[in-house]
């Protein structure tokens, strides 16, 4: 309890900024929606002439870009991306930052065990990041409804951001493995940032050049197709298993070599 | 000129990597431009007859895939990304990695004053980007030739790889900034990629809405490469923005780090 | 019983060595020093009991009880003081406190006030603010709050003034009369000898001797410095149980180990101008370690 108090805390400031963006860019986002509508009508028209294999270069497969949802789930894509940024980097930190901190020498040495230590830290980030997804949520519903003169989406929302936490679950996951296997933090974010930003070339790749989509597997950024939850509100029964998968074999590896980690500071 | 070759002994391996990443980002995806191209150029026949507002909506104004600048040119928006997320873990890590490694207190009793210190490891940052640049834009340069039947227009390129000079510039100068402002930055690279992913998603934004006002605020978006594809140049009042921000950036970082306290260890 | 009992412990960082085959034992109530030069392997020794680290062979247990399986029940009786202290930013003194207390069961509230006045330290800074010698004393707090029945200093009065330094052995030995025993890890060889009973010296991983202290000092080694008022060979004096020789000008000194008569024998009969015979300070009985090991 005490330790995932103090892990919340010197949180708190980062969880901040980052909701407060999200917030930002979500308004942003919107608040120039209703003028696009407009323009949008005739172009919708014209979109849906376009072939499937045209759309789907451009990411947007069967969005349909002039109505609210689809121009919210455009903006989603890139939400996506920051939510990995967030949580690979949350992960990574969290796991790693005591022996920088030098505070190892305090908190290793009290009489916890060591995985105890290492499960207050998942909690916080797990905390941390339903914090971000809440605030991501409320935002998109506040600032939806403000520009919606359709149909209720509030329910489609709710879906898209779903399988946004169990993106940054999936990250948050990797990050903190790769937090306990590599004992310094500078070459844990190095690699950490590596990952994050090869897994959102990959998913540009695949938009761009559909024949190489097997490498679909190597992005959790591809996981959870928005068209595809906007159109069938459903997941991808194999990509769920998968990203199941990840994110407990990267806990476990967590939990494994914080046990058998030398703490040198 | 000693704590000048020190940073730079220091930050050299750092730069080849990411040097070489977007040199191997661009070789990968170059392999998919001929499949691609050929795909693109059915296409572009049909959207060049689409409304403008359609072509903005799908982020790739005026950008033609099937021809090889068009195509390095969307790919180019990736590799400010990357490039601007070097040099901002650069900018940030130059002055405050003394304080974190605690060296901070044997660099700065030396009979040096610490105006010099900035100024060398100001310029090792700018000697880094310019290496990088000019390898960078002399090896995708012989990648490019090789797709190209006929000649390469080479004043565009060279204007298309300028540009990510000025955006690294620009990211480096935040990253000076935000490190003597900030008391004590702990880790660089979450930091980094937190604020460049931010201005990118604000360009990904701007580039569906066309907002001139969202355009000011994100460096990606003075350097729109579609525009300067198109225009054979960039826009001179960007240009301008660009300079005075990053001169008063710089200037800020000198004034502040003059009257900065250091922690103790 | 033997509170610590170390067996044979080894630790190699990748192919450098940390220490190699340490064994020794700490007994119930004993301050137990621990002392080598720099890099010897006395951290490498802790942390391998704290567990920071884990080794490459051997064993140790501390309350009977082994280091790594039972590492967390062990430490709630350890007090735990490194040789550079860092904590947490944005924290005052007793947040840091405060924490460290909520790890432990049955905490007395008023120890940290009463700690904090022995050591005279302000619990309402910023730790960040605090000298390096005030976070050494946030350190000396936080080890002793939870009243540990073992107590591990590794190198713990530097950045202490003299009378820190005093405030701070007086503690410990309070602490040593309430029944903690004391690991004491340190380079500085005076400490030592006013703290500790036995000692255990390391060098370049490996224990080299385990002494009593006051044995050490007062019945082996006598210190000899003669200043001949005639020729001698270099090596006369250089008979069985001397170390340490050196001669300097007209003067000999060195340590010698061994029957006294022995050598008044050599220096009867011959011309000296003045004699010193004296205990050796612990210091040059360790230099004499040292180099003979080296």
């Amino acid at each position: 309890m005490n330790i995932l108090k103090r892990e919340l805390n010197s949180n708190l400031k980062s969880l901040m900024i980052w909701s407060g963006s999200m917030i930002f860019l979500i308004y942003a986002g919107m608040l120039k929606y209703s003028g696009f509508a407009k323009a949008g009508t005739s172009v919708n028209e014209l979109f849906n002439q376009f072939p499937p294999a045209v759309r789907s270069m451009f990411g947007l497969g069967e969005l349909d870009i002039t109505s609210i949802l689809g121009f919210y789930a455009v903006f989603y894509l890139y939400f996506m991306v920051l939510a990995g940024v967030h949580a690979i980097m949350l992960g990574t930190v969290i796991i790693s930052k005591e022996e920088r901190d030098k505070t190892a020498d305090f908190l290793f040495v009290k009489p916890v065990r060591r995985s105890k230590i290492v499960s207050s830290k998942l909690l916080a980030t797990l905390l941390n990041i339903i914090v971000f997804n809440l605030v991501t949520l409320l935002a998109s519903i506040i600032f939806v409804n403000m520009y919606n003169t359709g149909q209720p989406i509030t329910d489609k929302i709710l879906e898209l951001m779903l399988s946004l936490f169990i993106i940054q679950l999936i990250f948050a996951a990797i990050g903190a493995g790769i937090g306990a296997v590599i004992n310094d933090v500078k070459r844990a974010a190095s690699i950490s940032t590596a990952i994050l930003l090869s897994t959102f070339i990959i998913s540009v790749a695949i938009d761009l050049y559909k024949k190489i989509d097997f490498l679909i597997y190597l992005t959790p950024f591809k996981y959870f197709p928005a068209a595809d939850i906007i159109k069938t509100s459903t997941y991808s029964p194999s990509f769920l298993l998968l990203s199941f998968i990840l994110i407990i074999s990267f806990i476990a590896i967590t939990y494994l070599f914080m046990e058998k980690r030398d703490i040198n500071i | 000129m000693n704590i000048f070759s020190q940073e730079l002994k220091m930050s050299a391996a750092s730069m080849i990597y990411w040097t070489a990443s977007i040199v191997l980002f661009v070789l990968l995806f170059m392999f998919m431009y001929p499949p691609i191209s050929k795909d693109v150029q059915v296409i572009e026949s049909i959207l060049s007859n689409f409304p403008p507002e359609l072509r903005r909506a799908l982020g790739m104004t005026t950008l033609d895939l099937s021809q090889v600048l068009g195509f390095y040119g969307f790919l180019f928006i990736y590799i400010l990304l990357i490039g601007s997320v070097y040099a901002m873990k650069s900018g940030i890590s130059v002055l405050s990695e003394e304080i974190r490694s605690k060296t901070a207190d044997f660099l700065l009793v030396k009979p040096v004053p610490r105006t010099r210190i900035v100024s060398a490891k100001i310029l090792s940052i700018l000697s880094n980007l310019i290496v990088q640049n000019l390898l960078f834009m002399f090896i995708s340069y012989i990648i490019i030739s090789s797709y190209v039947n006929g000649s390469l227009d080479t004043r565009t390129f060279i204007l298309i790889n300028l540009s990510l000079f000025q955006v690294q510039l620009f990211f480096a100068a935040v990253g000076l900034f935000l490190s003597v402002l900030i008391k004590k930055i702990k880790t660089v690279l979450p930091v980094s990629l937190g604020v460049v992913f931010a201005f990118f998603v604000i360009q990904m934004i701007n580039q569906s809405l066309n907002d001139p006002k969202l355009a000011y605020i994100t460096p990606f978006a003075y350097f729109d490469v579609s525009k300067i594809i198109q225009n054979v140049g960039y826009d001179t009042s960007f240009l301008i923005i660009n300079i005075i921000i990053i001169f008063i950036l710089t200037a800020l970082t000198y004034i502040i780090y003059q009257k900065k306290d250091i922690p103790s260890l | 019983m033997n509170v610590i009992e170390i067996d044979k412990l080894t630790k190699y960082y990748g192919k450098a060595r940390g220490i190699i085959d340490v064994s020794f034992s700490v007994n119930e109530g004993e301050i137990y020093g621990f002392i080598g030069p720099n890099g010897a392997g006395k951290s490498t020794t802790i942390r391998t009991l704290l567990a920071l680290i884990y080794p490459t062979r051997g064993s140790a247990r501390i309350f009977d009880k082994d280091i790594i399986k039972d590492g967390h029940n062990i430490r709630k009786d350890i007090g735990y003081l490194p040789s550079e202290v860092f904590y947490y930013d944005n924290m005052k003194v007793i947040d840091i406190l405060k924490y460290s207390a909520s790890f432990y069961e049955n905490i007395d509230k008023n120890r940290i006030n009463k700690l904090a006045e022995i050591m005279d330290l302000d619990l309402y800074r910023k730790i960040d603010d605090l000298s390096y010698g005030n976070k050494k004393k946030v350190g000396i707090v936080q080890g002793l709050l939870h009243q540990p029945r073992l107590i591990i200093l590794d190198e713990p009065t530097s950045g202490l003034d003299p009378l820190m330094q005093q405030k701070f052995f007086d503690l410990i030995l309070e602490e040593n009369k309430n029944g903690a025993t004391v690991l004491f890890s340190s380079h500085i060889l005076s400490e030592v000898q006013k703290l500790c009973s036995r000692v255990a010296i390391i060098k370049e991983g490996r224990i080299i001797s385990i002494e009593d202290i006051k044995a050490l000092q007062k019945n082996n080694y006598k210190k000899f410095k003669i200043d001949m008022g005639e020729a001698v060979n270099d090596d006369y004096f250089n008979i069985n149980g001397v170390a340490n020789l050196v001669k300097n000008a007209s003067v000999y000194s060195f340590l010698f180990k061994g029957d006294i008569n022995q050598m008044i024998d050599k220096i009867h009969g011959k011309k000296i101008n003045n004699l010193i015979v004296e205990d050796p300070s612990l210091e040059e009985v360790f230099m004499h370690f040292y180099e003979k090991e080296a």
